[in-house]
């Protein structure tokens, strides 16, 4: 096992490796920069040479390249050449919103699909496995910002609820909070319900149809208990991987619906990153959610071989 | 074991319908609760970059930087020149200096005297390292004359010198806490940082070190970008000031609540064109966009008609505007006969246009535009791109036919139209004309009143008859207040006065 | 034997419902979908506009029948791509050197955790004006999805038994790739391609909802939804119409790959059966 997370951290590394220089090409490609951006449409030629010195961008790529990961070593990310802030405090900053955010959607949609997905296996055919097929498909293909769009005239126009849009931190006003993230939740927790009640209900049924299943059955086993314990069990590691795929997914920022519903989350913070060009803070946002999708697989790789040794986590990895 | 399992589920789902009717209650209780009486909340949609006047040319900047510092001298809603931090001040018989007098006392936020030694330090900071610096090129020294005295002498004669001193980014700083200005700002104005969290709220309290009038103790920006999520928190009183678009006024216009504010600002929006490019260099061509352009229908689509048509480029709101819309008015058969004269049949011309994805109003328009020029025989190829590479290809770069942009507002016509000199780095028209900047020349020097209006208008003449561009509108701003707060003002240049209004 | 499921029944309808009128607006459309009438903003549903208008007048019919040809054929385009792009890493990760294989799989990691925005602005930097650069961003993201489906069935298969007959018989890795392995994972790799298209569908219209897809005064999906954001307050019908024939289209695609996901499962349980 150690030696299987070494490995699997030493791969990361070379991911974020990676992707940050791909990051680095691709900003010094597109059009633009931060001294641009700053100047406007205002001041002169020798101003923007003026800027573009100040922060470094006269250098040539490599240099810049290389005194990035100097700083990186030292667990420096750098200052945000749009926001002045230290890039870390920035990306903390917005971590109260998209965790809780992240969290929250990923247990609603994990707990119903847990409980809807073994029914629906248990009852293969009937009513509940009807429904569930529906919610599998509807919830698998509606557009998430179409359906923040509808939750918003919703809301915001026919009920008109107060508080839609206008975020304030928990520790202000716990109500505020819950107004703001609500509809968000609800969107985000949609998006995930699809494909993990249509692996919870298939690998149930796979699971309800082994031959232990029959002979626990046989023996006197109570059926909720079996459902619920030992097949659950058993069907459990795809899922738990899933869920780890889609809980770094989301934490990385779901760009289009917090700015929708105005959250100040992390993947706002991106899109405004790259529009500014403050490199830094973009380089910033991508090795920190990369690290973030490496530890959140290798957390539920881990805690898949927890729940059930005999699934092999490199196998489920796949799934 | 199942009955343990039902009892799960309608306790789940007993939970999920409680967080969602608390949702709805608790938005009903904050809404009537409204805010504080003395705190006012706006809503924008962009973060300013930074705290300093000095380093920023973004209006999302001065719009809060303007309640944090203030300028020597400053404006009234009609662009009159008032006093500030100079409580007077004499220009030199031959106008080569001025000389202003400070308000004695003047402290900054963080205890620092804001006399003439600090503003003389703030504009040589400006002088050497701001953005604007070169607007500033004419002042060749600052003297302290004495505590509370201050002169600026100039190397070059600026008749409008005296306005270039309200603008915000000639605000004036603490120098000694030059370096962390865009994150900590010290200020002598009304209010000071009390916090900045980006893309959530920025607050504003009053400064204790101000002893001018100030109805409101703390000025909150809300960052909303959505402009529903804006109107729902205004209606819910969660927020006091709001700028909306033109086709919303219905929602508020007959509510006794709320106060629509409708005021033409100082801006300009038009449609570029590159003079340069192939087609565009001929002035028939330009001439014939220009006839084959309906404005009053563009300005009716994509602001609703909240806007001022212009033919020159000139706001409505200075004393120098002539009004030239006459001179070339809707008449497609017109265009397609000019177009036939500089050698372009129907479909002959392609042009590209850019339009700047982060403005929709002008993406909007440039699409409305596009539309009536294909009508004309024109063919327009649209590219939706972002600000920055906007920035970096279309205006720095001069890589385009045409594109749909604004630019914000000056207090004088030289700071307007310096950027049609043939020879200006913003002048990303590629235009290029001999009299103009003959009279540019002359305008600055020129200590006539009489004859310096004369120049504004000959040169607002020639715009207007070659037409670099396609001048579009004066836009009007709109501003939603509650009712409950007084003295909310639109100035020409782009400043906030908190501290004058006040709730009742 | 069952050959049609409902899903697959269903699938099929909800495609052609897309399809029909997108491949009909190849040869006519009730109105020209860019042309701009003031005089009938947002006007509503009726004998002449049966859809209604936008902001600027255009027929949303028309603007609808356009948007979904443009979907389906950036989304036929990209996918294929991708797949064909996917294929190819997945069988030289598979069958090629270590080396190549730790390469290729990490480089479709990088991928996968790379921001789709970043690369379709970089591409769009590059290949300017268009539909190829958001074609293309798609298609980068749908590599990693079909070189790891790729690359863990061929993995399975090379240990088969009649994998190991035919390099027995002195077969090159390549062609028993291409003659033994690839034949074998058609099925899956069909139904993958299926609902990729729903996938694919989905992230154009959210490129296009940032403004980084399609350009006006061509019409798309995201596009229209991102227009009729600005009016939810005055005209919040304008979200309807372009959102509900998105989830027609990407539902249908998802019915559809199940339905076929189904069939060929069915198929093989029969032929062992």
């Amino acid at each position: 096992m150690g030696k299987y997370v070494l490995g699997r951290i030493a791969s990361a590394l070379v991911v974020m490796l990676l992707v940050s220089i791909l990051t680095f090409l691709v900003l010094d490609l597109i059009p633009g920069n931060a001294a641009i951006v700053a100047v406007g449409v205002e001041g002169s030629a020798e101003t923007l040479a003026r800027l573009e010195a100040g922060l470094g961008l006269d250098r040539s790529l490599p240099q810049r390249i290389a005194d990035y990961y100097r700083g990186l070593i030292s667990l420096d990310l750098g200052t945000s050449s749009y926001y002045a802030q230290d890039v870390w405090s920035l990306i903390k900053q917005r971590l109260g919103v998209t965790i809780p955010l992240a969290l929250l959607s990923t247990a609603i949609s994990f707990s119903c699909a847990l409980i809807l997905g073994s029914l629906a296996a248990y009852r293969r055919g009937g009513l509940l496995d009807g429904i569930c097929r529906t919610i599998v498909q509807l919830a698998g293909s509606i557009p998430s910002f179409w359906l923040s769009l509808l939750l918003l005239i919703l809301f915001s126009s026919v009920f008109s609820v107060a508080g839609i849009g206008d975020y304030v931190p928990p520790s202000v006003s716990i109500r505020g909070y819950v107004t703001a993230v609500f509809l968000p939740v609800i969107v985000l927790a949609v998006g995930q319900l699809g494909p993990m009640l249509r692996l919870v209900r298939s690998s149930m049924i796979t699971s309800l149809g082994e031959d232990w299943y029959a002979s626990a059955r046989v023996k006197g086993l109570g059926r909720g208990r079996l459902i619920f314990v030992y097949a659950l069990r058993h069907a459990i590691s795809g899922p738990l991987t899933l869920c780890g795929n889609q809980l770094a997914k989301l934490l990385g920022g779901t760009a289009i619906v917090e700015s929708i519903f105005s959250l100040p989350g992390l993947g706002r913070l991106f899109l405004t990153a790259v529009e500014m060009r403050d490199l830094q803070l973009v380089q910033g946002i991508v090795i920190f959610i990369t690290a973030l999708v490496v530890l959140m697989n290798l957390v539920f790789d881990i805690l898949v071989h927890l729940v059930n040794p005999a699934a092999d986590s490199r196998e489920a990895g796949g799934a | 074991m199942a009955r343990r399992l039902l009892t799960f589920l309608i306790l789940f789902s007993a939970f999920l319908l409680a967080s969602c009717s608390g949702g709805q209650d608790d938005g009903a209780a904050t809404g009537a609760a409204g805010g504080t009486e003395s705190r006012v909340r706006m809503a924008v949609t962009v973060d300013p970059d930074g705290l300093d006047p000095h380093m920023s040319a973004s209006a999302s900047t001065f719009q809060v930087t303007s309640s944090i510092y203030e300028t020597l001298v400053t404006v009234d809603e009609q662009g009159n020149i008032i006093p500030s931090l100079a409580e007077s001040w004499t220009v030199a018989g031959d106008g080569m200096s001025i000389t202003f007098s400070l308000r004695p006392g003047a402290l900054f936020s963080n205890g620092n005297k804001c006399d003439a030694r600090a503003v003389a330090a703030s504009f040589q900071r400006l002088l050497s390292e701001s953005v604007r610096s070169q607007d500033y090129a004419f002042i060749s020294s600052v003297e302290v004359v004495d505590d509370t005295t201050v002169r600026f002498n100039f190397g070059q004669l600026n008749v409008v010198a005296l306005s270039t001193f309200a603008y915000p980014w000639a605000a004036v700083v603490d120098t000694s806490c030059a370096d962390d200005l865009r994150t900590s700002p010290v200020g002598s104005g009304p209010y000071m940082l009390s916090s900045w969290i980006p893309q959530q709220s920025l607050v504003l309290s009053r400064n204790p070190n101000w002893n001018g009038e100030c109805g409101i103790d703390q000025v909150e920006f809300v960052m909303m970008p959505d402009m529903t999520g804006q109107v729902t928190a205004l209606r819910n009183g969660q927020v006091d000031i709001i700028l909306i678009t033109g086709d919303l006024v219905g929602q508020f216009e007959d509510d006794a609540r709320f106060t629509v504010n409708a005021l033409a600002g100082n801006g300009l929006q038009l449609m570029a064109m590159n003079n340069a490019s192939a087609g565009l260099d001929d002035v028939r061509v330009r001439q014939a966009i220009n006839y084959a352009v309906d404005k009053d229908a563009v300005i009716e689509a994509v602001w609703w008609g909240y806007g001022e048509k212009i033919g020159s480029h000139f706001p409505v709101v200075l004393s120098e505007y002539i009004d030239m819309n006459d001179l070339y008015p809707y008449d497609p058969q017109r265009a397609r006969q000019l177009l036939a004269e500089a050698g372009y049949g129907e479909g002959e011309l392609t042009l590209r246009m850019y339009l700047p994805r982060s403005y929709q109003e002008y993406v909007n328009a440039g699409q409305v535009i596009a539309a009536q020029l294909e009508e004309a025989g024109i063919n327009v190829e649209i590219q939706i791109v972002e600000w920055a590479t906007w920035l970096s290809d279309i205006y720095n770069g001069r890589q385009y036919d045409l594109t749909v942009v604004g630019h914000t507002g000056r207090l004088d016509a030289y700071s307007l139209l310096a950027r049609y000199r043939s020879t200006a780095a913003e002048n990303y028209f590629n235009y290029s004309n001999d009299v103009v900047d003959a009279l540019l020349d002359q305008y600055n020097t020129t200590v006539d009143d009489a004859a310096r209006m004369e120049i504004a208008h000959r040169l607002q003449e020639i715009l207007a008859r070659e037409v670099p561009a396609l001048y579009i509108q004066d836009p009007i701003q709109i501003y939603v207040t509650t009712s409950r707060l007084e003295g909310f003002s639109v100035f020409p240049i782009n400043i906030f006065k908190f501290n004058e209004m006040n709730f009742v | 034997m069952k050959r049609i499921t409902p899903s697959l029944a269903a699938g099929i309808t909800l495609v052609c419902i897309v399809l029909i009128p997108a491949l009909v607006s190849l040869f006519c459309m009730p109105y020209d979908p860019q042309a701009m009438d003031l005089h009938s903003r947002f006007a509503a549903p009726s004998a002449q506009h049966l859809l209604g208008c936008d902001h600027f007048g255009r027929d949303l019919l028309s603007r609808l029948m356009e948007a979904s040809r443009l979907a389906l054929a950036s989304g036929l385009f990209s996918v294929f791509l991708g797949a064909l792009g996917g294929i190819i890493l997945g069988i030289a990760a598979a069958l090629g050197p270590k080396w190549l294989e730790t390469m290729l799989m990490r480089l479709a990691d990088a991928l996968m955790a790379f921001p789709t925005i970043l690369t379709a602005l970089a591409l769009a930097a590059i290949l300017g004006r268009g539909t190829a650069p958001s074609i293309i961003a798609i298609c980068v993201a749908m590599i990693p999805t079909f070189s790891r489906l790729t690359y863990s069935m061929v993995c399975e298969g090379r240990a088969s038994l009649y994998v190991r007959a035919a390099r027995s018989y002195g077969a090159g890795p390549l062609r028993i790739a291409f003659c033994h392995l690839l034949p074998s994972l058609m099925g899956r790799l069909v139904t993958q391609l299926t609902s990729s298209l729903g996938s694919a569908v989905l992230l154009e219209s959210s490129l296009s909802f940032l403004g980084l897809g399609i350009q006006p005064p061509s019409s798309s999906l995201g596009m229209m939804l991102s227009e009729a954001r600005a009016y939810v307050l005055t005209h919040p019908y304008q979200a309807l119409p372009p959102g509900l024939v998105l989830l027609v289209m990407v539902l249908g695609f998802n019915l559809l790959g199940d339905g076929l996901n189904d069939l060929i499962f069915d198929r093989r349980r029969a032929v062992h059966g």
